[in-house]
């Protein structure tokens, strides 16, 4: 083996993990102890990796995003409520039947199915978080619905009254598990940074597309990274309203 | 596999490494923060597929890496920069051999690196893993991955100043 050859084997030591031990890098090890040139690039070569390495490790990732993880998998975990406080006596009495249902019901519940409202949900603000365009850029209503109708995408869809006042800003048409998915682009009033148009969407599907599709007209509100939503169902269909923000400002658009 | 406390369990262990890995490929805060989100979310609805536990790691990574160019293949939100034309944006990084370095400027490198080379030398850094792992996460052979992160990270010293030349005058001449 060369010097030259000893370096490119040793250019992928990495001194924070079992490199030492690896017989891929024996030889070329060995070599750079007899050979002080080498020696020295190595002891070089090492002491840089370790101090990049260290920069790698030190981007921290934002103090509340394991708890933005877990809340958004909060909604499909079982409450075990036979952990919750209960008066002893009764807890005493029913004991046995207690810890047979408990049993039975913290069995880890099934994941929530490809067509659940909290995977389309997820998926079309995941969309507009990093990959939309819109197919039409407009701010006129009815040219919109026109575009919509024109493409058999829930042209008949009806806004909720606080969304009349946002300016729209153009609509698109996206798929999910094969259906139809009609995005209106609006602006909630918020400065945006160029080149972004929009911040607040409003997806419609048919209600018979999403299997666990919200009861009625209430309104189910759910934090999905860096938009707030709302879900619900109006006739035939299954609206989504997100903005980029929180609750309190989404409920104006409602 | 994805239930409460399993699930708590893997976030715990593994949403920071991830993070970190989001972060070299995307460098803001915003779409790392996402792309790790959409990953544990990929994981809560199909992690339960994965027979054997100890890929779980394996698996993140490459969902996360997936995640990553599926957005890249896609239509953008935002301008598409060719990589020359970002490369001649940035700002450059003095080579200057004995100041220290700082996690932005590593991060800044590795941006005006070869985008072949980005997500192997950040494995490489960033996570303990295997060339084998590295190889399964990033979908090449073991051999196109070695010589990725070596010439990757031969381009990353060289852009921090941090190259070092073999029988360099800073180094004693082999006898």
């Amino acid at each position: 083996m060369t010097i030259h050859e000893a370096r490119e084997i040793l250019m992928l030591f990495r001194p924070w993990t079992a490199d030492a031990d690896n017989p891929a890098f024996a030889e070329a090890l060995a070599l750079a102890r007899e050979d002080a040139g080498l020696r020295i690039w190595f002891e070089r070569h090492c002491a840089t990796q370790q101090e990049i390495r260290e920069q790698f490790q030190r981007v921290a990732a934002p103090a509340d995003l394991r708890r933005r993880i877990l809340s958004e998998h909060a909604p499909r975990q079982k409450v075990i409520w036979w952990l919750q406080p209960v008066p002893l006596a009764a807890a005493a009495a029913v004991l046995l039947l207690g810890v047979l249902t408990a049993v039975w019901f913290n069995r880890p519940g099934p994941p929530p199915t490809e067509t659940s409202l909290a995977a389309y949900r997820s998926r079309v603000v995941r969309t507009v978080l990093r990959t939309y365009t819109m197919d039409l850029e407009a701010n006129d209503l009815a040219q919109i619905r026109s575009f919509l109708a024109a493409h058999s995408a829930h042209a008949d869809y009806s806004m909720p009254d606080g969304l009349r006042h946002a300016p729209t800003t153009g609509c698109g048409v996206l798929t999910w598990q094969g259906k139809k998915v009609a995005m209106i682009c609006f602006r909630s009033g918020k400065p945006l940074p160029p080149p972004e148009m929009s911040d607040l969407f409003l997806f419609v599907i048919d209600r018979d597309a999403v299997a666990d599709a919200p009861g009625g007209a209430s309104r189910q509100f759910q934090q999905v990274s860096r938009l707030a939503t709302a879900s619900w169902s109006a006739g035939s269909k299954v609206y989504v309203l997100a903005v980029e923000g929180d609750e309190a400002l989404l409920r104006k658009f409602l | 596999m994805a239930s409460g406390p399993e699930f708590e369990s893997v976030v715990a262990r593994y949403y920071e490494p991830l993070y970190q890995f989001a972060f070299s490929l995307t460098r803001t805060e915003a779409d790392a923060g996402d792309l790790t989100q959409q990953t544990f979310y990929v994981w809560a609805t199909k992690g339960h597929q994965l027979r054997d536990t100890s890929k779980i790691k394996t698996w993140l990574f490459t969902t996360l890496h997936r995640q990553f160019l599926e957005t890249r293949r896609r239509a953008v939100r935002f301008p598409h920069h060719e990589l020359e034309s970002v490369d001649r944006d940035l700002p450059s990084v003095a080579p200057e051999a004995d100041r220290a370095l700082d996690s932005a400027q590593v991060l800044e490198a590795l941006a005006r690196v070869d985008e072949v080379f980005r997500a192997p030398v950040a494995l490489f850094y960033l996570e303990d893993c295997s060339y084998q792992e590295i190889a399964d996460i990033l979908g090449v052979p073991m051999g196109t991955v070695k010589s990725r992160i070596s010439r990757g990270i031969a381009r990353l010293q060289k852009l921090l100043g941090r190259d070092i030349a073999l029988n360099s005058p800073k180094t004693n001449p082999t006898p």
